[in-house]
C-alpha cells in the first residue's frame, strides 16, 4: 500500500463553495453556447425531424400490374388498384417487362392477374400472383396487406354484381354453398385508435432524443476539465468532489429539463399526441430519466477522462440500446427471451414503457410507479458511482 | 525538362515519407490506449450481435390472450391453430371481460381474440360469425404484424371450411423469401454503426489536437496542410472499413443471412462511404472552434441522416419533401446500394446511380477541409 498523506477527516460540503461552482458551470455554458443548444433544441429538433421521417404509413407504393387478358373483371381490379391512394400503378403486358421494373427498383411489387383468371374466378379458384421485393421484410408485409385489402374490396364488389346480373357468377360465390358460415375478423387497434405511427413513435421519441442530450452534455463536462487541465487547477481548490459532482450534475439537469418541456410541447402541439396519463406522473418519470442519464455519462467522464471515449461510450452505451433494444421500435414481447432480459436491464426500457403508457393508455398507474422506483435506484446508482469516480489526485 | 520531372519526382517521394509518418502517428495515437483500442471493437461486435436479435418485426412467442365466451368446437379450431406455430404464446386465461382488458392494457398481452357468445351458432347458420380482435397498439407496428398474423390463421381456417373468396393470392417475397426483418434491419448496419463511431474518430481527431494546441505544431513541420488532411483521413477511414466488415462478418457468419454479392464490390462502397463520412467529419472538425462545436454539429447532422435513411423504417414512408431533402443524405444510398450489392447481386452499373451523393460529398468535404485547414490558422 502507497501512503498516502490524509485528507480532511470529514469531507464538508460546503453550500457557498458550491454555488459558486455552479455559477462557474452557468458561466461555461453561455460562453460555449454548443452546450445549452444540445440540451434544449436539438431534443426539438431530432423530434421534429424523426418525428416526420420515421413513419411506417406507405403510400403510393409502386407496383407493377400485368393484365394477360381484357374481361370486365381484371379491368375491374385494375381500376380498383388505380383508384386506391396507396398504390402507383404502371400497368405492363408480360412477366418479363414487370421483372425489369422489379429488377430496377422502380417497383416494389408485381400483381399477376394471369390469362383466363375470369374464367377461373368463375369457377371459383382463381389464382392471383403476387411478387414483393421482400428486402425489407416489414414494408413488404404492409404491402402485402394494402394488396389483400384491395382484393377483398374486389371481390366483394364482384360478388354484389354477380347477384345482380349474374354476368360472371356460375359457382356463385362460395360462402353460400358451404354449409358453414365463414369466419371473419373485426379488429380494433387500442390506445392509439387511428393507427398513426406518429403516437407510436413520438412519445418514445421523447426519450431517446433526451437520452442523447442528457448522456452526452454529461460525458464531456468532466473529461473536458482534465483534457483542459483545468481539473488540476480544481484540485487544489477546498472544493470538494460531491461539490463538483453535485454542480455539473444540476447544471445539466436544469438544461436537459427546459428540454424536456420543449420536447413534450413538440409532440403535443405538433403530433397531436395526447396525454391520457397523469401529467405529474410524466414529469417525474421524465425528470428522474433524465437525471440517470446525465449521471451515465457523468460516470463514464470522470472514469475515462477522455471526451472522445466517454462521448463514444455514452452514445454506444445509451442511446444506441435506448433506440434499438428498449421496446421503443421493437416490442420486447416478441424478441428472443435473452434480449427481452437485455433490455431489461437498460433504463431507458421503463422509462419508454411509462412514457407510452402516460401519453398513450393512462393506465395502469403502478406499473408507471414502479418504473419509477427502478429509474430512481438506477440514478442513486450512476450518481454514487459517478461520484466516486471523480477522484481530486493526478495519478 | 528530365531534371524537372526528377525534382518532381523527388518531391513526390518526400511527400509520401511524410504522409507515411504522419499516417502511423495518428494510428499510433489512436490505438495506443487499450481502452481505446477495444472501443473499437468489442462495442461493434456486441452491438451487432445485440441488436441483430433484438431489432425484429417478426413475432417470436408473442403474448396473446383468448376469452372464449362461445365455447365451442368452432372457436377451439381457431384457438389451435393460434397455438400449432410458435408465432404466439398464451399469456394468461381472461374469465372476464374487466381481465381481458386489464391483460391488454398492462403489456401483459399483446393480441387478444374474443369469441362472442353465437359464435358457433352463427357459423353453423351459414352466416358470418365473428371474432373481435383488440391489439396493443402503443407499438402499432407490432400491433399490425400481429392481426396479420392472425387474418392469414383465420383465412386458413376459412379455406379449410370451403368458405375463402374465389380469389386466392399466391404470394412471394423476392430475396428474402420468408419475409425476415432482420434482413434489412442488419444489412443497413454494416453502414449505419460504423457510421457513428467513424464521425466521432474524425471529428475529434483535429478538434482536439487543436485544443491541446498540438495543431499548431504540426502547421510548423514540413507538412503542406493537404498532406496534413490526408494523413488525418487515412486512419478514420482504414478502421470505418474494417468496422463494416466486422459487422459485415456478423451478417454473413452469425446470422447467417445469405450474400448474393461480389465481396469486392462491397468494400468499394463501404470504402467510398467511409471516405465521404470521413471528409465530412473533418470539414467540420476543421470549421468548428471547439470540440463540443464540431461533435454537436456532427450529431446535428448525421444522427437524422441515420435514423432517415430507410434503415428501420421505410424510406418510402417519409412524406415526400423529406425524400427530397434527404436526397444527399450520404446513409440513405450507401445503405441502399449496400442491400443491392448484398441481396441482389447489384453490379457496379446497377448502383452507379445511387452513388452519385456519396462522390459529391467525398468531393466537395475533402477539398474543402483541406482549405479550411490552411485558412483556419491565419
Amino acid at each position: 500500500m502507497t501512503a498516502r498523506r490524509p485528507g480532511p477527516l470529514l469531507p464538508v460540503f460546503s453550500l457557498g463553495r458550491f454555488l459558486a461552482l455552479l455559477g462557474k458551470e452557468y458561466a461555461q455554458m453561455r460562453r460555449d453556447p454548443a452546450s445549452i443548444f444540445v440540451g434544449t433544441l436539438l431534443p426539438v429538433i431530432l423530434i421534429l425531424l424523426f418525428g416526420w421521417g420515421l413513419s411506417m404509413d406507405l403510400t403510393r407504393v409502386p407496383v407493377a400490374l400485368i393484365t394477360a387478358e381484357e374481361s370486365p373483371l381484371v379491368t375491374a381490379a385494375a381500376a380498383e388498384f388505380e383508384g386506391s391512394r396507396y398504390f402507383a400503378v404502371s400497368r405492363v403486358n408480360s412477366r418479363a417487362e414487370a421483372e425489369h421494373l422489379l429488377a430496377s427498383r422502380r417497383v416494389d411489387a408485381i400483381v399477376d392477374f394471369p390469362a383466363g383468371f375470369s374464367r377461373d374466378a368463375a369457377a371459383g379458384n382463381a389464382v392471383l400472383g403476387l411478387t414483393i421485393h421482400g428486402v425489407d421484410a416489414s414494408a413488404a408485409s404492409i404491402i402485402r396487406t394494402y394488396i389483400k385489402a384491395t382484393v377483398g374490396l374486389m371481390q366483394e364488389k364482384v360478388t354484389l354484381r354477380e347477384e345482380s346480373t349474374q354476368v360472371v357468377g356460375v359457382n356463385a360465390s362460395a360462402a353460400s354453398t358451404a354449409s358453414v358460415g365463414a369466419v371473419s375478423l373485426v379488429s380494433r387497434s387500442w390506445f392509439n385508435e387511428a393507427n398513426t405511427s406518429a403516437w407510436y413513435l413520438v412519445p418514445g421519441l421523447t426519450v431517446v432524443v433526451l437520452t442523447l442530450s442528457a448522456s452526452f452534455l454529461g460525458s464531456v463536462v468532466i473529461a473536458r476539465e482534465w483534457e483542459r487541465g483545468t481539473m488540476e487547477t480544481l484540485c487544489i481548490t477546498p472544493a470538494a468532489p460531491a461539490e463538483i459532482l453535485l454542480s455539473k450534475f444540476l447544471s445539466i439537469l436544469s438544461v436537459a429539463a427546459v428540454g424536456a418541456v420543449l420536447s413534450w410541447l413538440t409532440a403535443v402541439a405538433v403530433f397531436g399526441t395526447p396525454v391520457r396519463g397523469n401529467l405529474g406522473l410524466l414529469a417525474a418519470t421524465i425528470l428522474v430519466y433524465a437525471a440517470w442519464a446525465i449521471a451515465f455519462g457523468l460516470f463514464l467522464s470522470a472514469h475515462f477522462r477522455i471526451q472522445f471515449l466517454a462521448i463514444q461510450l455514452a452514445v454506444i452505451g445509451s442511446y444506441l440500446p435506448s433506440l434499438i433494444l428498449s421496446g421503443y421500435l421493437f416490442d420486447l414481447r416478441s424478441v428472443p427471451d435473452f434480449i427481452a432480459v437485455t433490455g431489461r436491464l437498460l433504463p431507458a426500457t421503463y422509462a419508454i414503457e411509462s412514457v407510452k403508457i402516460l401519453y398513450l393508455s393512462g393506465g395502469p398507474e403502478r406499473l408507471v410507479l414502479s418504473n419509477l422506483a427502478i429509474l430512481g435506484a438506477w440514478c442513486v446508482g450512476f450518481l454514487a458511482l459517478a461520484l466516486m469516480a471523480t477522484k481530486k489526485r493526478l495519478d | 525538362m528530365f531534371a524537372k520531372i526528377a525534382a518532381l519526382l523527388h518531391a513526390l517521394r518526400l511527400s509520401l515519407v511524410r504522409l507515411r509518418a504522419l499516417a502511423r502517428k495518428e494510428l499510433v495515437t489512436l490505438l495506443r490506449d487499450p481502452a481505446m483500442r477495444r472501443i473499437l471493437v468489442v462495442p461493434i461486435i456486441a452491438q451487432s450481435v445485440l441488436f441483430g436479435y433484438g431489432a425484429t418485426f417478426n413475432l417470436e412467442e408473442a403474448p396473446y390472450v383468448i376469452l372464449d365466451a362461445s365455447r365451442s368446437p368452432a372457436s377451439e379450431a381457431v384457438i389451435r391453430r393460434m397455438e400449432s406455430n410458435r408465432i404466439f404464446r398464451r399469456a394468461a386465461d381472461p374469465r372476464s371481460h374487466t381481465d381481458f382488458i386489464a391483460a391488454l392494457s398492462d403489456g401483459r398481452a399483446l393480441i387478444g381474440l374474443w369469441f362472442p357468445e353465437d359464435f358457433a351458432d352463427r357459423m353453423a347458420r351459414g352466416e358470418t360469425a365473428e371474432i373481435f380482435v383488440a391489439t396493443d397498439a402503443r407499438n402499432t407496428t407490432t400491433a399490425n404484424v400481429a392481426t396479420g398474423y392472425v387474418s392469414q390463421i383465420i383465412e386458413d381456417v376459412n379455406r379449410g371450411n370451403g368458405t375463402a373468396g374465389v380469389i386466392e393470392i399466391r404470394e412471394r417475397y423476392r430475396f428474402n423469401e420468408n419475409g425476415i426483418t432482420r434482413y434489412n434491419i442488419m444489412t443497413g448496419l454494416i453502414l449505419g454503426l460504423a457510421m457513428i463511431q467513424v464521425m466521432l474518430l474524425a471529428g475529434l481527431a483535429v478538434s482536439r489536437e487543436r485544443e491541446e494546441g498540438s495543431f499548431d505544431m504540426m502547421l510548423m513541420t514540413p507538412l503542406s496542410p493537404v498532406e496534413i488532411f490526408i494523413g488525418k483521413a487515412v486512419a478514420p477511414i482504414v478502421i470505418g472499413i474494417a468496422q463494416s466488415l466486422m459487422i459485415f462478418s456478423v451478417c454473413r457468419w452469425w446470422f447467417e443471412i445469405p450474400f448474393a454479392g461480389s465481396i469486392w464490390l462491397l468494400i468499394f462502397v463501404v470504402t467510398l462511404f467511409s471516405t465521404s463520412i470521413v471528409g465530412l467529419a473533418l470539414a467540420i472538425s476543421a470549421w468548428a472552434r471547439t470540440l463540443l462545436e464540431s461533435v454537436v454539429i456532427s450529431f446535428v447532422l448525421l444522427l437524422p441522416s441515420f435514423v432517415l435513411s430507410g434503415l428501420m423504417t421505410p424510406a418510402a414512408a417519409m412524406p415526400e419533401w423529406m425524400q427530397t431533402v434527404t436526397i444527399m443524405n450520404p446513409v440513405r444510398y450507401g445503405i441502399l446500394t449496400i442491400r443491392m450489392i448484398y441481396f441482389e447481386n447489384a453490379g457496379l452499373a446497377d448502383i452507379l446511380p445511387y452513388l452519385w451523393p456519396l462522390a459529391v460529398i467525398a468531393l466537395v468535404t475533402i477539398p474543402g477541409a483541406a482549405w479550411l485547414f490552411r485558412h483556419k490558422v491565419t
